[in-house]
C-alpha cells in the first residue's frame, strides 16, 4: 500500500501533442481510482507514466512522498514494486498458468516453498487452482484475465495498474469480472489505478473516478458526485445521458437560455450559476405530465410546456423527445412507463431547481 | 509489507538516470546496425553508380560518359535488352495465367487434393531453376531429348529431325515460366483467401450468378494481387541468370544478365560498361518493386482480411479430376519430370541410350566424390549458406526489433534499407560489390567474404520480413508485463522475447539457408577458382558438357535442400514458407 501523487505531470508526443497536460492527482492509501475518458484523452499515457514505461516531460510522480519519475530521472519499471494488468492480458503463451503466476516472485525475496504456497493460494483465490498446469492457449479469455490478475496480485505490489483490463472480454464476462476486480480490491486493499472508457465499469469498481479529456482532468469524485454534480459540460455528457442547455446567468439562482425561458437553479449545485454557460438536466429528473392535469408542488418548480415528438416504450421506462418552445434542441425525458404519451401529445414538464445543474464549458 | 516499501522508490532515483544513459546504450546497437545496413546496401549501389562514369585505369581513369555510349549503342549490347523485355513480359503473363488459375482452383473449387497441389507448387519454388533447365535438356534437347527420341521412334523421322527444341527463346520462356509461376501463385492465393466469402455471398444474394460474381466482385477485389503477381513474375524473369545461361547461350541468345557476365569476363576491362549496363536494370527492378507495393498497399482494398468463415467451394462435378490433372501438369513439368530425369541421368553411362541395366553406373558419383573442385565447392557452399543464414538472421532480427518497437527515430529508413535488396538483381549487386571491393583498403574480391556479403545482402529482405511477421505476433505488453514484475531489460529478453521469437528466427534462418545453397546470379561474377560454389560448379561442368556429373551434383543439392525444407516444416509448422 502506498500513496501516489501526480504533480503537474506533463507528457508531450512529437512536438506539440500534449497527451498529458499538467495534471495533478492524489491517490490515497488503498484507494482504487479510475481514469475515465474517451480514447485519446491521455488516461493510458498517464498510467504508463506511473508504470515508468515512458518518461515525463514535466512535473513529477511521487510514491510515499519520494519522486520516482521526473524529467531526466526515473526509477525503471522493475524497481517500482508495481503490478500491471494489460488490455491484451499479456499472459505468456510459452509458460503454464502456474509459471505465469510464479514469475514475479523470482525477483522477490521468497523461498521456493513460500513461492509455491503463495502461487497456489492466489490461484485458488481467482478460482484457477485446478488449471495450474494448463497453457494459456487452452484457456478462455476470462480465465486468461484471471491468470493475469493472480500474476499481478501474488507479488503483493504497493500499486496495481489496470489498463482497460476488461475491454477484450464479451459483455457477460465483463460484467462478472467487474465485480471480481472489486472483490479482490476489497480483499487486498492495494492502491490501484484503473483505466477505462466504460463509465459503468468505473462506477462499479472504483472508490473515486477521475474524468479526463484532452490530457486534462475535468473532475475527480465518487460516482455519485460525478453523476449528480458534474462540474463541466463534458463530465455531464460523458457520464450518463443528459440535456445540455446553453445560456448565461444574470443573477444567482437564475439561468437565462436567451429565449423566453429562464430556469430556476437550486442552491446545492456545485458553486452556483455565476459564470456558467450551460445547465445539465438529467432526463429522469424531468417529470412529464398530461396538459391541464395538476402537478403536485408546482410552485417552486420549473414548469415547461411542450409536445412529444418521439416516444419509445422500453418496458422499465419510457423515453421521449419533447419539443419545448424557446429551446433549440428537444429535451430528452425519461418517464414512468405505466403512463405512456405517444408522439404528438401536448405535455407539461416539471423540473426541480435542484435538478438543474449549472456546469462550466469544457476547455479545449 | 515494510520490507517491500524498502525495495522500491530508492531515493537515488537519479542513479537510474534513464533518459540520457538509455539513449547512449541503444545508440551503440542501432548505430552498428545502421552502419551494417549502409555497408551492405548503399555501398555497392554507390560504387556501381560511380563506376559507370569512370574510364578504365589503363585508359587513364577519370570521368566519362563513354561507358553509357558503348553499353547502349552497339547492336550486340542493346539487342539483349529487347530479348529481356520480350522474355520477361511473356514469362510474367504466362506465370500470371498459370498461377492465377491454379490458385483459383485451390481456393474456390472442390478440386481434389488441394494441399498436395499447393505444396508441390511451393516445392517447384524451391527447385534451382538452372537445374530444372538442365533437366529439360534431357527431355527436350533436339538430339538427345527423350521427347524427340520418342517422336523419331514413332514417326520414323530422320536423326536430325525433332519435335521440340529447348534451346530457343520459346524454350527459355517455357522453362522460366515453370519456376516463376509459383511466386505469382503465392501472391494470388493469399489475395483470394483474403476476400471474405460474405462479399461473394452478398453478390449472389443480390442476384449475381457464379460467373457474374466472379467477374464483377471477386476479380476486382483480387485485382491488386493479380497485378502484383504479374509484376513479381516479370521482375523474376528479368533478373534470372541460370536459365538463359543454360538454354540461351548455346544458341547465341543473349539476355541482359548473360550480357553482363560477358562484359565482366571479357579480357578487356569492361567493368565501367557493365556498371552502366546495370543501372537501367537496377532502376527498373526498383520501380517494379515500388509499383508492386503501391498496388498492394491501396487502402480501398482493406476489405481483404475479413473473416472468411466457412467457404462453400464451387462444385466442379464430373470435371473435378480433369481439372486436377490440368493443374498438375505445370507441377509435373517443373518438378516430377526434371527430378526423375536428373536422378536417372546421374546413374547413366551414356545419355540418350536409355534405361538398360548395362547402361547403369555409379561412375558419376564416384567422379564427383573424387573431384577436388567439386568437394571444395560443396564445402564453400555449405559454409557460405551457414554463415549467410546466421548473419542475415541476426541483422534482420535486430533491425526488426528496433523498427517494430520504435526504438529510434529513423527506424523507417532502417526498414527501407533492409527491404531494399528486393529491388537489386543479384547480378547487378555483384557488379556493385565487384566495384566496391576490388580497391584497397577493401580488397575482398577473390575471397569467400565478398560472396558472403552478397548472400547476406541478397537474402536480408527474406529474413527481415520473416522476423517482422514473427515479432508482430509478440505483443509489446508481454515484455512490459515482465518488466513491471521485476525483470530488467536483459532478463525480459531472456525470459520472454527470445523464447517467443525462437521459431520465427529459425524460419528466417532456413529461408536464407535454402536459397543460399543454390545462389548463382551473384556468385557467377564473384567466384574465383578457390571460391567456387556448387551452382557455379554446375555451370562450369555444363560448359564442359559433363552432364552426368551435373546430374549427380544436382541430386545431392536437391537432397540437402529437401532436408532443410523438412526441418523447416517440422520445427516451424504449417506456416513455414507462407510469410512470403
Amino acid at each position: 500500500m502506498a500513496t501516489l501523487d501526480l504533480k503537474h505531470l506533463l507528457k508531450i508526443f512529437g512536438s506539440e501533442v500534449r497527451a498529458v497536460d499538467g495534471i495533478d492527482l492524489n491517490i490515497r492509501h488503498g484507494e482504487l481510482i479510475s481514469l475515465l475518458g474517451p480514447s485519446g484523452c491521455g488516461k493510458t499515457t498517464t498510467l504508463r507514466l506511473v508504470a515508468g514505461f515512458i518518461d515525463p516531460d514535466g512535473g513529477a510522480i511521487e510514491v510515499e512522498g519520494e519522486v520516482i519519475s521526473s524529467p531526466g530521472a526515473i526509477v525503471p519499471p522493475e524497481r517500482r514494486n508495481m503490478s500491471m494488468i494489460f488490455q491484451s492480458y499479456a499472459v505468456w503463451p510459452h509458460k503454464t498458468v502456474y509459471q505465469n503466476v510464479a514469475y514475479g516472485l523470482k525477483f522477490r525475496d521468497v523461498t521456493i516453498q513460500e513461492s509455491d504456497q503463495k502461487v497456489r493460494k492466489m490461484l485458488d483465490i481467482v478460482q484457477m487452482g485446478h488449471l495450474g498446469e494448463r497453457y494459456p492457449g487452452e484457456l478462455s479469455g476470462g480465465q486468461q484475465q484471471r491468470v493475469a490478475l493472480a500474476r499481478a496480485l501474488v507479488v503483493e505490489p504497493s500499486i496495481l495498474l489496470l489498463d482497460e483490463p476488461l475491454s477484450n472480454l464479451d459483455a457477460n464476462l465483463r460484467e462478472e469480472m467487474r465485480f471480481e476486480i472489486r472483490r479482490l480490491h476489497d480483499e487486498f486493499h492495494i492502491t490501484s489505478i484503473y483505466v477505462t472508457h466504460d463509465q459503468s465499469e468505473a462506477m462499479v469498481t472504483s472508490d473515486r473516478i477521475c474524468l479526463m479529456n484532452h490530457g486534462k482532468i475535468e473532475q475527480v469524485g465518487t460516482a455519485m458526485e460525478i453523476y449528480d454534480n458534474p462540474e463541466t459540460r463534458f463530465v455531464a455528457e460523458f457520464v450518463g445521458v443528459t440535456n445540455s442547455i446553453e445560456g448565461s446567468s444574470p443573477s444567482p439562482g437564475l439561468f437565462d437560455t436567451g429565449g423566453d425561458l429562464k430556469f430556476k437553479v437550486g442552491s446545492n449545485g456545485a458553486a452556483g450559476a455565476e459564470g456558467k454557460h450551460f445547465v445539465s438536466i438529467r432526463p429522469h429528473r424531468i417529470g412529464i405530465h398530461p396538459e391541464g392535469a395538476p402537478i403536485d408542488g408546482a410552485e417552486g418548480q420549473n414548469i415547461l410546456v411542450g409536445e412529444v415528438t418521439r416516444g419509445y416504450f422500453l418496458g422499465n421506462s419510457a423515453d421521449y423527445l419533447v419539443k419545448v418552445p424557446g429551446l433549440e434542441e428537444p429535451l430528452r425525458v425519461e418517464g414512468d412507463p405505466s403512463r405512456f404519451f405517444p408522439a404528438g401529445t401536448k405535455v407539461r414538464l416539471a423540473i426541480e431547481p435542484d435538478s438543474v445543474i449549472p456546469v462550466r464549458a469544457s476547455e479545449g | 509489507m515494510a520490507q517491500q516499501t524498502d525495495s522500491f522508490a530508492s531515493p537515488l532515483a537519479a542513479r537510474f538516470i534513464s533518459a540520457r544513459r538509455k539513449f547512449d546504450a541503444s545508440t551503440v546497437v542501432w548505430g552498428t546496425i545502421a552502419a551494417i545496413l549502409l555497408i551492405l546496401i548503399v555501398k555497392p549501389v554507390y560504387h556501381l553508380a560511380k563506376q559507370s562514369f569512370l574510364l578504365p585505369e589503363e585508359d587513364g581513369g577519370g570521368w566519362t560518359l563513354l561507358n553509357y555510349f558503348t553499353a547502349f549503342t552497339e547492336p550486340e549490347h542493346y539487342y539483349p535488352i529487347f530479348s529481356t523485355l520480350y522474355i520477361s513480359f511473356s514469362v510474367g503473363i504466362l506465370s500470371l495465367i498459370l498461377g492465377a488459375i491454379i490458385a483459383w482452383c485451390i481456393s474456390r473449387t472442390d478440386v481434389p487434393f488441394p494441399n498436395l497441389l499447393r505444396n508441390s507448387v511451393l516445392m517447384s519454388f524451391v527447385t534451382p531453376p538452372f537445374l530444372g533447365a538442365i533437366a529439360w535438356i534431357f527431355l527436350a534437347g533436339p538430339r538427345q531429348g527423350w521427347i524427340n527420341i520418342i517422336y523419331r521412334a514413332i514417326t520414323g523421322a530422320g536423326p536430325d529431325d525433332y519435335l521440340v527444341d529447348i534451346f530457343t527463346v520459346g524454350g527459355m520462356v517455357f522453362a522460366m515460366t515453370l519456376y516463376t509461376f509459383p511466386l505469382v501463385f503465392i501472391v494470388v492465393l493469399a489475395g483470394l483467401n483474403n476476400v471474405s466469402s460474405d462479399i461473394e455471398d452478398a453478390a449472389n444474394i443480390a442476384g449475381g450468378g457464379t460467373f457474374s460474381t466472379m467477374i464483377n466482385v471477386t476479380l476486382p477485389l483480387v485485382m491488386p494481387a493479380l497485378v502484383a503477381g504479374l509484376i513479381l513474375g516479370t521482375l523474376e524473369a528479368m533478373i534470372l541468370f541460370g536459365i538463359p545461361a543454360v538454354l540461351g547461350l548455346p544458341a547465341g541468345n543473349h539476355v541482359m544478365t548473360t550480357q553482363l557476365r560477358a562484359f565482366m569476363s571479357s579480357d578487356e576491362d569492361m567493368i565501367g560498361i557493365a556498371a552502366a549496363y546495370s543501372l537501367p536494370m537496377l532502376m527498373t527492378a526498383f520501380w517494379l518493386v515500388y509499383m508492386r507495393r503501391h498496388v498492394l498497399g491501396r487502402r480501398g482494398y482493406a476489405t481483404l482480411g475479413g473473416k472468411g468463415g466457412q467457404r462453400r467451394p464451387q462444385r466442379l462435378g464430373p470435371w473435378r479430376y480433369p481439372v486436377f490433372i490440368l493443374c498438375s501438369i505445370p507441377v509435373l513439368c517443373a518438378i516430377v519430370l526434371p527430378y526423375f530425369m536428373l536422378t536417372t541421368t546421374s546413374f547413366l553411362k551414356t545419355i540418350g541410350h536409355g534405361l538398360s541395366l548395362s547402361n547403369l553406373t555409379f561412375d558419376n558419383y564416384i567422379f564427383i566424390f573424387n573431384n577436388d573442385a567439386v568437394r571444395i565447392s560443396f564445402y564453400n557452399t555449405i559454409m557460405l549458406a551457414l554463415m549467410a543464414a546466421t548473419a542475415a538472421t541476426l541483422i534482420a532480427a535486430v533491425t526488426s526489433y528496433i523498427t517494430q518497437r520504435n526504438l529510434v527515430r529513423g527506424h523507417k529508413y532502417m526498414s527501407f534499407l533492409a527491404t531494399a535488396p528486393i529491388g537489386i538483381p543479384g547480378i547487378v549487386l555483384a557488379v556493385g560489390l565487384f566495384s566496391a571491393y576490388t580497391q584497397e583498403p577493401f580488397l575482398l574480391y577473390g575471397t569467400i567474404w565478398i560472396m558472403f556479403i552478397a548472400y547476406v545482402t541478397k537474402y536480408l529482405p527474406l529474413a527481415f520480413q520473416t522476423s517482422n511477421a514473427s515479432l508482430m505476433s509478440i505483443h509489446p505488453e508481454l515484455e512490459e508485463c515482465s518488466r513491471i514484475l521485476g525483470a530488467s531489460r536483459l532478463q525480459v529478453f531472456k525470459d520472454v522475447t527470445i523464447p517467443l521469437f525462437k521459431a520465427g528466427l529459425l524460419a528466417s534462418w532456413i529461408l536464407v539457408f535454402m536459397p543460399s545453397l543454390r545462389e548463382l546470379s551473384a556468385s557467377i561474377l564473384l567466384y574465383t577458382s578457390e571460391t567456387k560454389v556448387v551452382s557455379v560448379m554446375i555451370i562450369t561442368f555444363y560448359e564442359e558438357a559433363l552432364l552426368g556429373a551435373i546430374s549427380a551434383i544436382g541430386v545431392i543439392l536437391l537432397a540437402i535442400t529437401s532436408i532443410a525444407v523438412l526441418i523447416g516444416y517440422k520445427v516451424v509448422g504449417r506456416d513455414f514458407m507462407r510469410s512470403e
